[in-house]
């Protein structure tokens, strides 16, 4: 297993994430959900949900969970704990890291802990419907991206939950156990400590990591028709298709270009959309990087919604056209560098960055990572702009006002 | 060894309140200016006279603060290399920004702001539909129309019935006059708090504020939150229905109970809170068996609103049996404390929260806004702290007596629309 250890010792509290990374695809995104979710709730040591919770009180609250994430066609189990400094209290070390041994070595697989898992799991569907961006978004990308490999919930499926076996729980649970791992550490916690967690949580002898590498598809014409919905307002996302990756030379400016577009307050389309216009209090640029695509998603005055699809169009041509302040494009780089800077501060942000330093080989350093910034200029921003493919647009919510 | 904040409060040419907060280590700096003026302040005092104001006008001054004579201030910041931005609680309006080099410059930006707005009639006519249309992102939130039926049954003519951001006849009545006037009354550095936190010593800050100019006093004053009993007993349960997919109940106290301090009052809320979490929390015996007779689900929380000014309680989760679960609610306000708790669970809570406190302390952030919310009342997180560890056993059981015995309780089941 291959270790990534920031020793920060200003932080009071130490982030560790340990993450298994096992092929993505269906139906193993449901059961490896599920899994999880089941390491969360109980365990041998601890066989209920209310004595584990209980146990991880009297470590002073400490905060340990799996969760399910993506990394290009790979599905990433992450099991993150965060403790305090083990000296402040006056514990040992120990005292907080056979928590996950715990929770990682002596899980609890029982068919009552499945079917529990499983109504919750379908609440908890239940209850993300409740949210209508979510409703829009995977309707908009079930469309968008119907044959991708990406296009694999780690969240799971509805409909396959009534189908994973406990048999299958416990197949997922031997494969990932065994499968390429990763220990990020970020926190006091100095190198021999850091030693003594790994030696207590006993982990397997995996397999060696091998990155992945990234699948590009192209985007098909969106051809959706609109979802009415009881609302006031109007979630509107205009797809463009840039067919830049993760990796490509074009990447940065293409960065800088969702920034300077609709990235935060001085943006393009907060300045025109919502202060010069009023038609909307949010609208922002999302990229969809891994799979070539920048999304343009704004909560809208459904009265205003020609306006607002003809101002979009026009700011994206006035960019092709190069007509653009040299200033904006500066605020946009210096906002872009800053923001990274300050991010410094954060635990989970030294965390990314040293993943994204082992698995793509960005500097850890903050200024060797900012650095390439300063190099974007006018005319890469144009280059990119002329890239973006408009393919259509979706609107969900109050699409029967004129 | 428990790392206390080092913290130092300087008192600005008897006007402005300066705390500062050093953090060693972090390289961001943040400088925060808070007001105590939020979406409970409906009215000022002009010659002894309490003048209405339109719920929503906080809101509505915080966004405007932000404009200079039709130009967004945030860019300012930008430029020096911050990022600014504000809110509105129920009892505040907070101005802040983050940054890592130019502090000062960023200050001045932030005083002026707040101290000298200078928007414009036109600059509000813009705002308001901007907010109608923040107004509308919340409206169409399906738990939005349970939250606000709830409030109807339990806070009538309170000002805790309106929303922070109004409704759209305030937001629609709001004028430029209005704003002026409030901005006259209650942003004055007498009622202001600044706090800046990092690893620096600020005295360039400190110099800079010696010398720098205040407005004068007002003419208006602020005037005090005004607490409107209820006039008729709430609906004990209300039912509506919303675009949602499963049942949801949502179960609300209203706590109108006065104290002889802050102090008692925070330590009394503090002491209510951890009787909840020992009696319905997910390490309790009613949490594990109402999850197992599916009575609630995983969604299931609770939170005692530990605020100033207003004391509310919450519940709210899924239930796959509504009625069992308004059942619940019932029993626990009948319950016998000495049954519902245990003294083992108390002693574990109380040591969780000193994990709390120190995972808090990681965030320079967290700490200043924190800092920021109590700071009208005197009252610090180094306070809770310490009223967390001298809490007793005893003392959760007498707030939840007194809980049982005061407070007013309503439910709202939100089911699903009919299918067509």
């Amino acid at each position: 297993m291959d270790v990534l250890y920031v020793q920060a010792t200003h932080f009071q509290t130490t982030q560790i994430n340990l993450r298994f990374f096992t092929p993505l695809k269906k139906p193993d995104n449901t059961t490896f959900r599920l899994m999880l979710g089941m390491m969360n709730q109980k365990n041998q040591i601890y066989p209920s949900k209310k004595s584990w919770k209980a146990h991880l009180q009297t470590l002073y609250n400490m905060r340990i969970g799996a969760s399910a994430t993506r990394l290009k066609d790979l599905h990433v189990s992450d099991f993150k704990m965060t403790l305090i400094d083990p000296s402040l209290v006056d514990e040992t070390p120990l005292f907080f890291f056979e928590a996950m041994d715990v929770m990682l070595n002596h899980p609890f697989f029982d068919e009552e802990g499945l079917n529990y898992e499983k109504q919750s799991l379908k609440d908890d569907f239940l209850t993300k419907k409740t949210s209508k961006s979510y409703r829009a978004a995977q309707h908009l990308t079930n469309h968008l991206f119907k044959d991708h490999p990406y296009l694999v919930r780690t969240l799971g499926d509805e409909e396959a939950i009534d189908l994973i076996t406990l048999e299958m729980i416990k197949k997922a649970y031997q494969s990932m156990i065994q499968a390429p791992a990763l220990l990020v550490v970020v926190g006091p916690l100095d190198k021999e400590t850091v030693k003594t967690f790994i030696d207590t949580i006993k982990l397997h002898p995996n397999k060696p990591f091998k990155k992945p590498e990234l699948i590009k598809k192209e985007v098909p014409k969106l051809t959706i028709e609109p979802v009415k919905n009881d609302m006031k307002q109007l979630l509107s996302y205009h797809v463009f298709e840039t067919g830049i990756y993760p990796g490509d030379d074009a990447h940065l400016a293409l960065d800088i270009f969702s920034h300077m577009l609709g990235g935060d307050s001085e943006s393009i389309l907060f300045k025109t959309i919502r202060e010069t216009h009023s038609m909307a209090y949010s609208v922002n640029t999302i990229g969809l990087d891994d799979y070539g695509v920048l999304l343009i998603q704004g909560a809208i005055d459904p009265y205003k919604k020609a306006i607002y699809h003809e101002e979009i169009m026009a700011i994206l041509k006035r960019i092709q056209a190069g007509d653009f302040e040299i200033d904006h494009l500066k605020l946009s780089i210096q906002s872009r560098m800053e923001e990274i800077k300050r991010n410094t501060d954060l635990k989970s942000a030294l965390s990314s960055r040293a993943l994204n330093h082992y698995l793509e080989g960005w500097p850890f350093n903050v200024n060797d990572l900012i650095k390439p910034f300063e190099t974007v200029t006018k005319e890469a921003i144009v280059e990119v702009a002329k890239k973006c493919v408009f393919k259509g647009s979706f609107e969900f919510g109050a699409t029967d006002v004129k | 060894m428990l790392n206390k904040i080092n913290e130092k409060v300087i008192m600005i040419q008897n006007r402005l309140k300066v705390i500062i907060m050093n953090k060693p280590g972090f390289v961001t700096q943040t400088a925060l200016l808070s007001f105590p003026f939020g979406g409970l302040n409906q009215s000022y005092i002009h010659q002894t006279k309490r003048i209405p104001i339109e719920p929503g006008a906080a809101h509505f001054l915080e966004h405007k603060c932000f404009e200079n004579d039709g130009e967004e201030i945030t860019e300012k910041f930008s430029k020096l290399g911050a990022s600014a931005n504000a809110f509105t609680s129920n009892t505040q309006t907070v101005y802040y920004f983050k940054t890592i080099d130019h502090f000062l410059d960023n200050v001045k930006i932030l005083l002026d702001l707040a101290f000298f707005p200078n928007f414009t009639e036109s600059g509000v006519e813009k705002e308001r539909g901007i907010i109608l249309q923040e107004m509308a992102s919340s409206h169409d939130k399906p738990f939005y129309k349970q939250y606000k039926r709830l409030m109807e049954e339990l806070y009538q003519d309170h000002p805790f019935f309106h929303d922070i951001i109004g409704d759209e006849k305030s937001v629609s009545t709001i004028s430029y006059d209005t704003l002026k006037t409030i901005h006259e009354t209650y942003y004055q550095p007498e009622y202001a708090t600044l706090i800046l936190g990092g690893s620096s010593d600020f005295s360039d800050v400190i110099t800079y504020l010696e010398n720098y100019d205040f407005k004068n006093k007002s003419a208006y004053e602020k005037a005090t939150i005004k607490n409107v009993p209820l006039k008729t007993s709430p609906n004990p349960l209300s039912e509506i229905t919303g675009d949602v997919h499963a049942t949801y109940v949502l179960t609300g106290y209203r706590l109108d109970k006065t104290f002889k301090n802050k102090h008692d009052e925070y330590a009394f809320y503090l002491a209510l809170e951890t009787a909840f979490d020992v009696a319905i929390g997910n390490t309790s015996h009613w949490y594990e068996s109402h999850l197992e007779n599916d009575v609630i689900t995983d969604s299931f929380f609770h939170d005692v609103n530990v605020d100033p000014s207003v004391a509310f309680v919450m519940m709210m989760s899924q239930t796959r049996n509504q009625e069992a679960f308004i059942g619940a609610m019932n029993d626990l306000m009948n319950c016998d404390p000495s049954e519902c708790f245990d003294s083992v669970a108390f002693e574990r809570i109380k040591k969780a929260a000193i994990g709390d406190y120190i995972l808090g302390s990681d965030s320079l952030n967290h700490l200043v806004v924190n800092r920021a919310y109590y700071v009208d009342d005197g009252i610090t997180r180094e306070d809770f702290f310490e009223m967390q560890k001298a809490m007793k056993y005893e003392d959760i059981i007498n707030a939840f007596e007194i809980f049982q015995k005061e407070a007013v309780m309503a439910s709202v089941v939100l089911s699903p629309d009919a299918l067509e």
